[in-house]
């Protein structure tokens, strides 16, 4: 499988697609490419031996997010800028916060071409690191639950309940935009 | 009351539903406008969530992603933990090393009592449009006003704070020339040298701090070089392009500058060390004051619209940001710098100055001549 994808193709058909996702996970264009490059990086090293088990965008998918959330996990060790929070992957069914206080938002300009974009991008950022995931992976990827359960490796009956739960909480947060 | 369907709607609406229980829910859809509210308004949060725009690869993209891929190195994140613990210690303690022989053969030569990072703790807060000098450069901002603040502030006194720019020290402890001939003079610069030393090694351990967060890999001038677990970059560029979210240019190593800065006959002093960090959030901004004991007050800032440039001087070179251009996604910040004049600098405090300007995606340092 892999030996029909050239590095160049792989490049081509999928960097965009893994910018874009780092910068929803993000929620900033720098640390989006600098996510996006970990990820791309990671893939082309491991490319030759990818034996084609799920799709080749769900087990890049799976790599991006799964670069992120190392990187969650080692700034929450670290403490660093305590961008993220600390109750970051626990467990499901506990209370989680929101991964990014309001005031952290760093939205750049330019990220979104209007207003409602850039409310549901601080809306989105407002999110739990995993319920962030879910959705994105499933309302701007298009993912199906099998794919996200297989890029977030989940079982496919969380992946429905965090899908649940944070749509809950983005039509709270997004009240007066969403149409009653 | 709740329907039992309405947990299912968004399951219907991503068509993950099994074919019965599909056909469940659009029969109950029939007769619970309840449900029907829900899924209109599921589907419309799926439309505003999808309808986000898809972002273009930024320019360049490509070629920084090749770049890394070829050095091999790091992400801005992963990096500062690239060394082991050990090698990191190892690192720390022969950069402290270095940067002690460098204060005490400084100290021995000369004892100047002027300095400006004191000063810099009296200032008030500035409107954050106005914000130019947060550690006024006595070469560039006036001697006299640096001067007038560090007095104010009775920092030139304080044991182990810097002194005030040329402030005439009556206490006995304190000296009040570079010259020491006096008995209680060269106690006094013994006693001020030990602070410097202490000093100099907590700034080490900043500056080191701060380096861990440096995006070096964005520096097209410069590839990063991990020499001794100290990283610089190895070019000195006039004009740097930086990036990432909290990024710095460093044009050489602090620890490289000359100690003969007093002694008129050694040879001129290597090229300086200028950095220039971009700072986008408030947690960044305490950070990086935290780092590098930077005393001015804390500007107020919309981070969502603006950020925070700031160049940092040497101990030998002052820093003044002459203009900052912003575009929609890139911002220049021209900066001068200059030698500090003698007896401005008592080589352990740095001069900086900062500026609130609107958010921009790559921001270039650009030294004038």
């Amino acid at each position: 499988m892999s030996e029909n994808v050239s590095e160049r193709e792989f490049l081509d058909k999928h960097a965009g697609l893994v910018y874009n996702l780092a910068l929803r996970l993000v929620g900033n264009a720098t640390d989006a490419e600098d996510l996006a490059q970990d990820a791309l990086i990671r893939a082309l090293k491991a490319l030759p031996n990818f034996r084609g088990e799920s799709s080749l965008s769900t087990w890049v998918y799976r790599i991006t997010v799964n670069t992120w959330k190392n990187r969650v996990r080692s700034e929450k060790r670290r403490g660093l800028w305590k961008m993220v929070s600390l109750n970051l992957f626990r467990g499901e069914d506990e209370d989680e916060e929101p991964a990014f206080k309001s005031d952290d938002k760093a939205l750049d300009a330019g990220l979104q071409t209007s207003e409602a974009g850039s409310v549901v991008q601080k809306a989105l950022m407002e999110l739990d690191a995993e319920s962030r995931a879910v959705i994105v992976l499933r309302e701007i990827q298009g993912q199906s639950y099998q794919e996200i359960a297989a890029a977030l490796d989940l079982p496919e009956g969380t992946v429905k309940s965090r899908l649940s739960r944070a749509r809950e909480a983005l039509k709270e947060r997004l009240q007066k935009y969403v149409a009653s | 009351m709740i329907c039992s369907i309405k947990a299912l709607l968004g399951d219907y609406l991503d068509r993950e539903l099994h074919p019965d229980e599909k056909k469940r829910v659009e029969s109950h859809l029939g007769e619970c406008s309840g449900c029907r509210a829900e899924l209109d308004e599921l589907k419309s949060l799926s439309n505003m969530i999808g309808g986000l725009p898809q972002a273009s690869l930024p320019s360049g993209f490509m070629t920084r992603l090749e770049r890394r891929r070829v050095s091999g190195a790091p992400s801005r994140q992963a990096r500062p933990w690239r060394l082991p613990v050990g090698a990191r210690t190892v690192a720390f303690a022969a950069a402290s090393l270095l940067v002690t022989l460098v204060v005490y053969d400084r100290a021995k030569v000369m004892l100047s009592p002027g300095m400006i990072a004191g000063a810099a703790s009296a200032l008030p807060e500035i409107p954050e449009d106005q914000l130019r000098l947060s550690t006024p450069s006595p070469a560039l901002s006036g001697l006299k006003s640096a001067r007038a603040v560090a007095k104010n502030a009775k920092l030139a006194r304080a044991p182990g704070a810097p002194l005030g720019v040329d402030e005439p020290v009556s206490d006995a402890k304190a000296p009040a020339k570079t010259d020491l001939q006096s008995d209680s003079a060269q106690a006094a610069q013994a006693e001020l040298t030990n602070e410097r030393l202490q000093a100099d090694l907590r700034r080490q351990e900043r500056l080191m701090g701060v380096r861990g967060i440096v995006a070096p890999d964005r520096h097209p001038m410069g590839e990063m070089a991990v020499a001794g677990g100290v990283e610089q970059l190895a070019a000195a560029p006039s004009a740097a392009q930086v990036g990432g979210q909290m990024s710095m240019l460093l044009q050489a190593a602090p620890a490289s500058v000359s100690a003969g800065r007093g002694a008129a006959m050694e040879p001129p002093a290597p090229a300086p060390s200028v950095q220039g960090v971009v700072v986008r959030s408030e947690t960044q901004r305490q950070a990086l004051w935290s780092a590098r004991g930077m005393k001015a007050a804390a500007p107020t800032v919309d981070w969502s619209k603006r950020m925070l440039v700031v160049v940092f001087g040497t101990s030998e070179l002052a820093v003044e940001i002459d203009a900052v251009t912003s575009g929609s996604k890139t911002a220049v910040v021209k900066y001068r710098q200059m030698p500090l004049p003698p007896g401005a600098d008592d080589g352990r405090a740095v001069p900086y100055q900062f500026r609130a300007v609107p958010r921009a995606d790559d921001v270039s340092f650009e030294k004038l001549p």
